[in-house]
């Protein structure tokens, strides 16, 4: 017999790994940096509180969920960011990984890697994140 | 040795896009954010499919 899940155990596991970013007193959000590979903040994106709306079944094993409405960093510095991190409101850092281009076997995929040096803000209109659960 | 483990094969996955600015607002550079963190679950449920143990369980 093939194992089943319910749609409501992947959103429910989604819901509850994305409010760990809401966690915390220190910041009114929790934020998403990018870092250089020698882990210098090139730039902060800050998530709304709470960071995601409810997830949401698309259908088939995935849950999805988009962010609430992301603030801009008007302190970017330019350079190559080589590092992602997100964290939450007392600044724990609860995602990690490298950045990198296609092929490079980076955790996170960037078209492009390089802040321009023109660049004095960042933003996002939305990120979003899924859950696969089979 | 597990039974059922792993009962649950997961995936994270993080997209988006990043825009970058220049002082006058216009955008200098859009960027396309995509990753997957894999997820190992191992619940472990044989444990509760074993036969109980003990004194009263003999």
């Amino acid at each position: 017999m093939a194992l089943t899940i319910h749609d409501r155990i992947r959103r429910g596991a989604l819901n509850g790994a994305l409010a760990e970013l809401n966690v915390g007193s220190t910041d009114a959000t929790g934020d998403c940096r990018l870092l250089t590979a020698a882990d210098a903040e090139l730039a902060q994106v800050l998530f709304g509180n709470p960071a995601f709306a409810a997830a949401t079944s698309p259908g088939g094993s995935v849950a999805e969920a988009q962010t609430n409405t992301m603030a801009a960093d008007t302190t970017v510095t330019p350079g190559t960011i080589g590092k992602i991190q997100w964290r939450d409101r007392d600044n724990v850092v609860l995602v990690s990984g490298s950045v990198g281009l296609a092929g490079s076997g980076a955790d996170m995929i960037l078209s492009d890697t390089v802040i321009p040096a023109d660049a004095t803000s960042v933003s996002s209109p939305g990120l979003s994140a899924a859950l696969v659960l089979v | 040795m597990s039974l059922l483990a792993p009962v649950m094969r997961a995936g994270l996955k993080l997209r988006g896009t990043l825009q970058f600015r220049r002082a006058d607002g216009s955008v200098c550079k859009e960027v396309e954010l995509d990753g997957v963190l894999p997820l190992d679950l191992d619940l472990a449920l044989e444990e509760s499919l074993e036969p109980p143990h003990g004194p009263d369980h003999p």
